[in-house]
Order: structure tokens, then C-alpha cells, then sequence
């Protein structure tokens, strides 16, 4: 990200084309070759004097700052163009890509886990709520983007400011926040909490340090249980996801029983509102009949009640067997039966009674 | 011109020769000192070109930057004998060269010292606090106390530290092993838990259903009875009410229907010859006021 400017133009190699072009001279020209050759040597400083300072121009890309300095000493900060400054050994420049964001990856490296980085402990409090009485060690992979917002902090005032100052300032920042919390916030919920964190830590320290970087974002980019305790960890998610089939089925219970019980309620009420209509259609109905044969009766009783009588009977005794049996022997009517189903008589009644 | 070109040579010359030895220039990331037969004749802290004496005087520069003073990670004891792996970095920049020069000589030399003190204050400073208070909340303040303890004997080689930072605290191999064993025992009860928890909801979201399917049940039950009883009711009045009009001929009447039904088929009967059913089987004339007189 940082380039050293080189000198544009090779001295060597201009002097000695112009060596070469003033021997040529020489050899073709005759007297008065000395004020010419010191011609050419005052032409040959000129040139190279101009050649130098033609060096200085430079061009500044649009994303990209140039700082200055002269004789050693920061003197000012160019933006996009063309410029130009003293050339070396005068002079000097740098020239930065300010806008170009990087990227620092803490805890894998080129899609690699680094555990000697990515695993930490955090600090879980003990039953008494006590903080870091019983830690556990989560395995967290960070990404942090960044870019130059003081190129010259960046060049002048920190050494390694995007190496290792700022590795080491993230790994601590990274540390020290998931070190005060419980486990459970940095794997599930609190991400991004931990993020603005370590962020606002992050560039606490870097601004305090001096290193002229901005952090655009900070980023979790995994965070895992660590290999020797993933299966339990694994198998609490899968008792939750346990846990809320069991509930979903339970719920699916009561969203079938209760229906089909007020169904069940509804037929019950609605069938006891029929009997209940019936009942009441059948009385009534009965009760007409009856008021109606009644009024036909009280017109004249006595014949109509023979009627009724005897229609009755006509009806009923046709199938019945019958026995017609005189008073006195009534008496002894007893020793007959019992008077079977088929007729049959007991075979000596009398003998037996008399 | 051949003069003007003679002392452009002269000069050229004189500037390649006498130019280095002269002047020297101090860069803006630098600060330097110049000595003379080892004697420190001026400290310079600002950038820029400065004149010395040619072929007597040396310049030494050093970095003016801030530093990375890194100590390696060390196990150390805590104040509750448990033991951490701490790795502890400081920043901090040579503020006094002259000092710097003449304690240690060489930037390696004064990072190694630095190091060396900053680790045994540290070792000091961990060993009178606790593992938990390290890890979370007493982080801050060991940082800062070492750093104010560690500044006054730093400054004596002319370095001014402006902090110290714990990049890591971690735990020994055979501890991790001992907190992974904890961490296992800890999710299993969690698991268990939620299983727990997941078999008493269920239980109770289905008596809660069951208790009100039978509640519902019952209440239509209740409803169907109370109507059922109703339905009766009304047709028991119903029906009296038309009867109250003559309860003889009722009773008369609904025997008849009684018997259709009681006196089946092949059903066996005695009756007395003189029954009134057969008043006109024994006489024409009949037996006196039979019917009337019941």
C-alpha cells in the first residue's frame, strides 16, 4: 500500500549518451574544442539540473494521498493530480492508496483456523453470578476493515501501524470484550453488542496510539464452540429443537381435542334439543287426538265406549288363546295350570284335586 | 565558459566528497544524536538538515515512532494459585536519545530491557489478583498499574511507555482440558433442562386439554339432560292438560291401547263366561247395565 518513490530518470544513462555524443564531436571537430567541451559541460549540468527537477512532477490517483517532505521533515499532504515536489535528495514522497479498504483476519488466515488465535476464554459468572468464576473457552474468528484517515500518522508516527500494531490491537480489543461476557452472549444473541465493542475499542486504542486508521467495520465472522465440546453443545441446540417439536405437538393436541369435544358438545345439546322438540310434537299430538276423540265421545259415551270396546277386542283376541272358565269352577280354577303354551292340559287334573 | 564550467566541476566534486561528511539530514520518523569520539555532543529531535563536523563528528539515529515492545507469553501464578498464559505487549517511544544511547545502546537492546522489566512487573501484578478478576473485570487496571509502575524505570533509558495491554490471558493445556470437562458437564444440563422443560409443558398443555374437553363435555351434557328433562316435562304437562278434561275416558281409552299391545299373539287368557265381553254370547238380552255401571 505504500510505494517509495524511485527517481524517474536514469543518470547513468543520460550521461553517458551525452559522453558518447560529445566524443563523436571531438573526433569530427578541430580547434577551438575547448570551448566547446566546456560548453557541453555547463550544457550537461543545465540538462541534468533540469532532468532533476523535471523529476518532481508526479501524479497523485484519484483514492490516493501524497505526503511530503523536504529535507527529512513533513511539510504537507497532497490530493488527486498532478503536482510537483522537490525531487530526492531533497525531496521526498509517499504516496498512499488512503481509500482503498483492508482487511485484517483474526483467528483463520486464508480460510484457515488459527486456534493458537481464535480460541479465548470468556467470563462466565458462577452460580453466585459471580463474573469469570467459571470460564469457558469459545473459538471466535474476527474481521476487521479499515482505511487511512491520517496518512500522516500512518506513515510517521507509529511503526508497523497496519501490521502488527494493529493485529495487536485487535486480538486485545477482540479479548478483552468476549473475556467479559458469559459464553452464551458471544454464541448466540449479543453478536453484534460484541461487535460495536470491539470496534469502539479497537479504534479507541488506535486513535491513542496515533496510527491515522479508520475502522470501518468490525465483523464476527465465526463463532464456534471449540472442537473438544462441540457434540454438547450441538446436542443442547438439538434438546431445544427437541423441546419446541415436543410443544408444537402439544399444541397440535389441543388445537384437535377441543374442537372435536365441542363438536362432540354441540351434538350432544343439539340432539337433546330434538327429543326435547319431539317430545313436545308427540304430547301435543297426542293430546289433539285424544281432545279430538273425546269430543266425538261426550256426544254419546255409552255407545261409543262399547264401540271402542269392542273394536279392541276384535282386534286383540283373534291371536289369543283363551279359556272361558264358569264361576264356580273358578274357584278351582288353580289345578288347571298352568295352561301351557300349546294347549296341552295337565294329563290328570281332577284325580289329583278332587 | 571555461571557467564558469571549471567551477562547476570543482563544486561537483566538492559536493560529492564534503556533502555527506557536512550535512546530514534527520528524517521525520527519526531523531538523532551526534557524537564525537563517542561524546555526545547534541540531541536531535526535529526533522530536517543539520550541519556537523566533517570526518570527526558520527551521527546515530534511532526511531522516533512508537514502538512494539513484545513480551513473549509466560505462564504465570495468580494470587488464587491458578495459572494463566499471559501475553502482554507496551508501546512507547524513545523520548530522550541521549539517555537511550548511553543505557542500551541499540533500539534491540533497549526493547529487550523494556521487556524484561515490563514481564517481571507484570508477573508482580498478576500474582496479587485472581484468575477471574484478570479475565474480566480487573483487566483494565492491572494494564494500568503496570504501566505506571513499569514508566518511572523506563524512563531512565529514555523511553516513555504510554501502555501496557494484555492481548491474551489463556489457560495452561491440562487446565483447558479441565474447563472443556466443565463446559461438557454444564451443556448436558442444559440439554437436559430443555428436555425437561419441553416433556412439563407437554404434560401440562395436554391435561390442561384434557381437563377442558371433559369440562365441555360435561356442560353439554348438563345442557342436553336440563333439555332432555324439559322436553318431558312439557310434554307430561301437555299431554295432563288434555287428559285433566276427562281422566276416565283416558284411562278407558289408553287401556285399550295397553292391551293391543300387551296381548300378543298366542298369548293365553281365562276369562269368566260372564265377562261383559261376552254379555251377548250367553243372552240376547244382555247382562244389565254392564258398560254404564264400570
Amino acid at each position: 500500500m505504500y510505494r517509495p518513490e524511485e527517481p524517474e530518470v536514469n543518470f547513468d544513462q543520460v550521461m553517458e549518451r551525452i559522453r558518447n555524443f560529445f566524443g563523436r564531436f571531438r573526433l569530427g571537430g578541430g580547434g577551438g574544442g575547448g570551448s566547446i567541451g566546456s560548453l557541453i559541460i555547463v550544457g550537461l549540468f543545465a540538462v541534468a539540473v533540469a532532468v532533476w527537477l523535471g523529476s518532481g512532477f508526479f501524479t497523485v490517483q484519484p483514492g490516493e494521498q501524497a505526503a511530503l517532505r523536504r529535507l527529512g521533515a513533513f511539510e504537507s499532504i497532497r490530493s488527486p493530480g498532478l503536482h510537483w515536489w522537490w525531487p530526492s535528495p531533497v525531496g521526498a514522497r509517499d504516496i498512499v492508496f488512503v481509500d482503498s479498504v483492508r482487511q485484517l483476519e483474526v483467528g483463520v488466515a486464508g480460510g484457515n483456523p488459527v486456534l493458537s488465535e481464535s480460541l479465548m476464554i470468556t467470563g462466565d459468572p458462577d452460580e453466585e453470578g459471580q463474573p469469570g468464576e467459571a470460564p469457558n473457552i469459545v473459538d471466535v474468528q474476527l474481521l476487521v476493515q479499515y482505511d487511512i484517515k491520517n496518512i500522516e500518522d500512518y506513515l510517521y508516527r507509529v511503526s508497523d501501524p497496519d501490521g502488527q500494531t494493529i493485529k495487536d490491537v485487535t486480538e486485545t480489543a477482540l479479548r478483552q470484550v468476549i473475556g467479559s461476557r458469559p459464553i452464551d452472549d458471544v454464541l448466540t444473541d449479543k453478536k453484534e453488542d460484541i461487535q460495536a465493542e470491539t470496534k469502539a475499542l479497537l479504534q479507541g486504542l488506535l486513535d491513542y496510539y496515533g496510527t491515522g486508521i479508520n475502522v470501518r467495520e468490525v465483523k464476527l465472522l465465526n463463532v464456534f464452540a471449540p472442537e473438544q465440546v462441540k457434540d454438547a453443545f450441538d446436542d443442547v441446540v438439538r434438546a431445544r429443537e427437541d423441546k419446541a417439536r415436543i410443544i408444537n405437538l402439544a399444541d397440535a393436541y389441543k388445537e384437535s381435542v377441543l374442537p372435536q369435544a365441542r363438536g362432540e358438545a354441540a351434538r350432544l345439546t343439539e340432539a337433546a334439543e330434538a327429543f326435547k322438540q319431539e317430545r313436545v310434537a308427540v304430547a301435543e299430538g297426542q293430546a289433539e287426538r285424544f281432545k279430538a276423540i273425546l269430543f266425538e265421545y261426550e256426544k254419546a259415551p255409552d255407545v261409543t265406549r262399547q264401540r271402542l270396546y269392542l273394536e279392541a277386542m276384535e282386534e286383540i283376541l283373534p291371536g289369543v288363546r283363551m279359556f272361558l272358565v264358569s264361576d264356580e269352577a273358578g274357584g278351582n280354577l288353580l289345578p288347571f295350570l298352568p295352561l301351557t303354551d300349546d294347549g296341552q292340559m295337565p294329563t290328570n287334573p281332577l284325580g289329583r284335586n278332587q | 565558459m571555461r571557467f564558469i564550467a571549471l567551477i562547476l566541476i570543482l563544486l561537483a566534486i566538492v559536493a560529492a566528497v564534503i556533502g555527506p561528511q557536512l550535512f546530514f539530514v534527520v528524517d521525520e520518523k527519526q531523531v538523532a544524536i551526534v557524537t564525537r569520539f563517542g561524546e555526545v555532543q547534541k540531541s536531535i529531535k526535529s526533522p530536517g538538515l543539520y550541519v556537523k563536523t566533517p570526518f570527526i563528528d558520527a551521527t546515530t539515529y534511532f526511531d522516533k515512532r512508537l514502538l512494539i515492545f513484545d513480551a513473549p507469553p509466560d505462564s504465570l501464578l495468580t494470587k488464587d494459585k491458578k495459572r494463566l498464559i499471559i501475553d502482554v505487549y507496551a508501546r512507547g517511544r524513545i523520548v530522550d536519545p541521549v539517555k537511550f544511547r548511553e543505557t542500551v545502546r541499540t533500539e534491540a537492546g533497549g526493547r529487550a530491557r523494556a521487556v524484561d522489566i515490563i514481564s517481571s512487573e507484570l508477573r508482580r501484578e498478576i500474582a496479587s489478583d485472581n484468575q477471574a478478576e484478570i479475565i474480566t473485570t480487573k483487566r483494565e487496571d492491572i494494564m494500568n498499574r503496570v504501566r505506571d509502575n513499569v514508566q518511572p524505570k523506563l524512563e531512565e533509558f529514555g523511553l516513555n511507555i504510554i501502555d501496557v495491554r494484555i492481548k491474551r490471558a489463556d489457560f495452561p493445556p491440562e487446565i483447558a482440558e479441565s474447563v472443556y470437562a466443565r463446559m461438557q458437564a454444564e451443556r448436558k444440563r442444559k440439554a437436559d433442562k430443555e428436555r425437561a422443560e419441553g416433556a412439563q409443558i407437554d404434560a401440562e398443555v395436554r391435561a390442561q386439554v384434557d381437563r377442558d374437553a371433559t369440562i365441555i363435555r360435561a356442560n353439554a351434557q348438563r345442557t342436553a339432560d336440563i333439555t332432555r328433562g324439559e322436553g318431558e316435562a312439557q310434554a307430561v304437562q301437555i299431554f295432563a292438560d288434555a287428559v285433566s278434561a276427562n281422566p276416565e275416558f283416558y284411562s278407558f281409552q289408553r287401556s285399550l291401547d295397553a292391551y293391543r299391545k300387551i296381548l300378543e299373539a298366542n298369548s293365553t287368557m281365562v276369562l269368566p263366561p260372564d265377562s261383559d265381553l261376552f254379555e251377548f254370547l250367553q243372552s240376547p238380552g244382555g247382562l244389565s247395565g254392564s258398560f254404564a255401571n264400570e
